[in-house]
């Protein structure tokens, strides 16, 4: 498939996907001895612009294999899942019954990932997701779903560390949350972190996903007189609310987001409306690592752009999973799940472990701060990484029930 | 042979053969949401009756299936005869209140009780899950079958199918349809004939809110989640779309709308990312030369062979 048109090839295997010719041909597509592996995001919706991005993260990873593992050859089928967890499940059950598809990754999504995850448990197929709801290593945790983001709590800890060491005087935190798993997850762990750190929670408002208008939330915001607006919402959400948020003038408040969007998604805001925000980050092309540095080669090389978390993520995972198939030998997917249990690799941010009950990778979060209009040398120039956490959740707080 | 048969023989014969060229899961999905796009044609197509809000029944009989199977600890069937008892409930309610008012007013009333009822669903969380949707729900044997097996899940769904197209099309047919359709034309003459139009609404309105809970029910046991889109106006939408595509003349034109509109949006998905570009084009196409919808296609074909028996003979 091309990103901008059609070829006849994805014309041809659209038509078989969707059973449009003969069953017999429809079926044929996935050679005898091909390993087919899927890659469910966003080309629509919330987190349309993922949908691209993570496409090419998934081809670096492969193309570094050459395509093939342990001899087989790979085919990387590709769906939109439109940010709706319908038709995830839709998209992914007909992944299953006609490519038999054993191994995914999805979604940025938590409400998208965590209903996918139900097919992953009952139909064995490994999912490396990398939504930011708690619950997947938490709650709704399987023997087949793992996590590649960050937690939350490591996200909300580390971001508050940092704006408590920036700002050492402020004290009350007002937090905008997107009503949602994601959203509640931030939420929960702002709570826990916070008061730790030494700031009050000065009130919190629920906004549906997909909000459009946020001044009545900044108007009971600075009703309380906060020191810093807390964020807890992502993608075309958080840029509107950062939008409005600017147009509003407020100028002495620190705004601050722990999990909310890419370097690259910020070119959407003016340098103005961007300045000073502090922004938590799964990735940043900077980390000095050898696994890192080799992909931000790759992707220059490749696409002429530096890797971002949705490309980072679908690299990283589909790496970690092919590491995993040649430590197990074999591309079983519970013979593989069993081998990213307890796993230690050197991946994209340096020495790498998964948990073995939880299955959450185990890594560290960036916090990035953008940059004054003045001081940026050119348009790729937003923000520095100035902080580094990795806080890992309180076993008390984790409900995996996995043993 | 009998035109009636004919259409039943057609439905009977997509329901056996889909399976067998599509994947199943396409297949099932196609024949749920079938029911759905009949039943919403009662209202829209048979009374004329523009009701953009039948999302708000099919999501009722989605999270009171999910809600009876997995807090409620029911087994298969009450919890689906509890999702369409519910929706037609919830029609009668939302019936009586607005069923007086007509054309755009009764249009409006219909998207703005559909919003309050998709926010009632996000507000209460607790219950239905909010955002993420309802997970956990299984598919519980039902008189020694097991409908985790895919197969005998679509032969389970494909008999309620058939059935509610027999159902839906006797009404149609039945003095309560005559009196519908002949109201969509002009309800103050069939309200001085003594009947009551308003009243054979209400029961048009309430029927359609039941098949439309029982297609809500299949859809949350096809995909075992019940998502927070199925109550939202956007399904509403979709599902006139896949009335209007079809053609509402028959019952026959929704499941052709609605086959047509699942398998594209599947295709189109796979082709291109902005695919809703491309679906947008075909509807648009299918609205400006087929206006009878895609039955119409059919009866272009059967007046052509009959002028061409008519030249021979």
């Amino acid at each position: 498939m091309t990103p901008s048109g059609f070829s006849r090839r994805s014309v041809l295997q659209a038509l078989a996907a969707s059973g449009c010719v003969a069953p017999g041909f429809a079926w044929a597509q996935a050679a005898a001895g091909d390993l087919n592996i899927a890659l469910l995001s966003q080309n629509s919706g919330n987190f349309a612009t993922h949908g691209e991005v993570v496409f090419k993260g998934a081809t670096i990873a492969l193309e570094e294999r050459g395509h093939t593992i342990l001899g087989r050859k790979i085919n990387l089928l590709r769906r939109d899942d439109e940010g709706k967890p319908a038709i995830g499940v839709r998209r992914l059950t007909e992944l299953v019954e006609t490519s038999q598809v054993k191994f995914f990754i999805g979604n940025a999504s938590s409400a998208v990932g965590l209903a996918e995850s139900e097919i992953a448990a009952r139909e064995k197929i490994v999912q490396y997701a990398g939504g930011g709801s708690d619950e997947f290593t938490g709650a709704r945790c399987n023997p087949y779903t793992f996590q590649w983001s960050a937690s939350p709590y490591t996200a909300s800890s580390t971001t508050l560390e940092y704006v408590r060491k920036a700002h050492p005087n402020a004290k009350r935190v007002y937090t905008l949350t997107v009503d949602y798993a994601f959203g509640h997850s931030l939420l929960k762990y702002t709570r826990e972190a916070a008061p730790e750190l030494g700031f009050e929670l000065a009130g919190n408002d629920m906004h549906p996903l997909g909000e459009r208008q946020y001044t009545q939330y900044f108007n009971k915001a600075l009703a309380v007189k906060p020191d810093v607006i807390l964020l807890l919402t992502a993608g075309s959400d958080f840029l509107a609310a950062v939008r409005q948020l600017s147009s509003y003038g407020l100028k002495k408040v620190i705004v601050a987001a722990p999990w909310a969007a890419e370097l690259d998604e910020l070119k959407e805001l003016t340098p103005q409306m961007r300045a000073g925000l502090i922004l938590g980050l799964n990735y940043h092309s900077s980390i000095n690592t050898p696994v890192n540095k080799a992909f931000v080669a790759a992707a220059a090389k490749r696409y002429q752009m530096l890797p971002t978390y949705a490309m980072a993520y679908a690299y990283d995972t589909f790496r970690t999973i092919f590491l995993a198939m040649e430590k197990a030998k074999s591309v079983d997917s519970t013979a593989v799940a069993r081998v990213m249990e307890g796993m230690q690799l050197d991946s994209v941010h340096g020495p790498t472990s998964i948990d073995a009950r939880t299955h959450q990778t185990n890594r560290p979060y960036y916090v990035c701060l953008c940059k004054q209009p003045d001081a940026q040398k050119n348009d790729q120039d937003i923000a520095d990484l100035v902080f580094q956490g990795d806080k890992p959740q309180p076993a008390a707080l984790n409900q995996c029930s996995r043993t | 042979m009998n035109k009636n048969l004919l259409a039943l023989a057609a439905v009977v014969l997509l329901a056996v053969v889909a399976p067998m060229v599509i994947p199943i899961s396409i297949a099932n999905e196609i024949i749920v949401i079938a029911i759905f796009a009949m039943a919403t044609n009662l209202v829209i197509g048979v009374a004329g009756l523009y009701s953009f809000g039948q999302a708000m029944f099919f999501g009722a009989g989605a999270y009171l299936t999910g809600y009876s199977l997995t807090a409620g600890g029911l087994s298969l069937v009450p919890s689906i005869l509890i999702a369409i008892a519910g929706a037609a409930a919830l029609a009668g309610i939302v019936g009586a209140v607005i069923i007086r008012r007509s054309g755009f007013y009764f249009m409006m009333l219909t998207f703005a009780f559909n919003q309050m009822a998709f926010y009632v669903v996000l507000v209460w969380s607790g219950v239905t899950g909010g955002e993420d949707g309802m997970a956990g729900i299984k598919r519980a044997p039902v008189g020694g079958l097991d409908l985790n097996d895919r197969s005998v899940f679509y032969a389970f769904c494909a008999v309620l199918f058939v059935a509610s197209y027999v159902i839906l099309r006797q009404i149609k047919k039945s003095p309560l349809g005559l009196v519908l359709e002949a109201a969509k034309e002009n309800p103050r003459r069939m309200a001085s004939l003594g009947y009551s139009v308003h009243g054979a609404q209400l029961a048009a309105f309430m029927i359609s809110g039941a098949f439309a809970g029982l297609a809500g029910s299949l859809y949350v046991l096809l995909y075992r989640f019940v998502p927070i889109d199925s109550i939202s106006w956007i399904m509403s939408g979709n599902v006139v779309f896949m009335v209007v595509i079809g053609g509402m003349s028959s019952m026959v034109g929704p499941i052709m709308g609605a086959a047509v509109f699942v398998w594209l949006q599947g295709l189109f998905s796979l082709l291109w990312a902005q695919w809703a570009l491309l679906f947008g084009l075909f509807i648009i196409f299918v609205v400006f030369t087929l206006r009878g919808g895609l039955i119409e296609l059919f009866k272009r074909v059967a007046r052509i062979r009959r002028a061409g028996e008519a030249h021979h003979g």
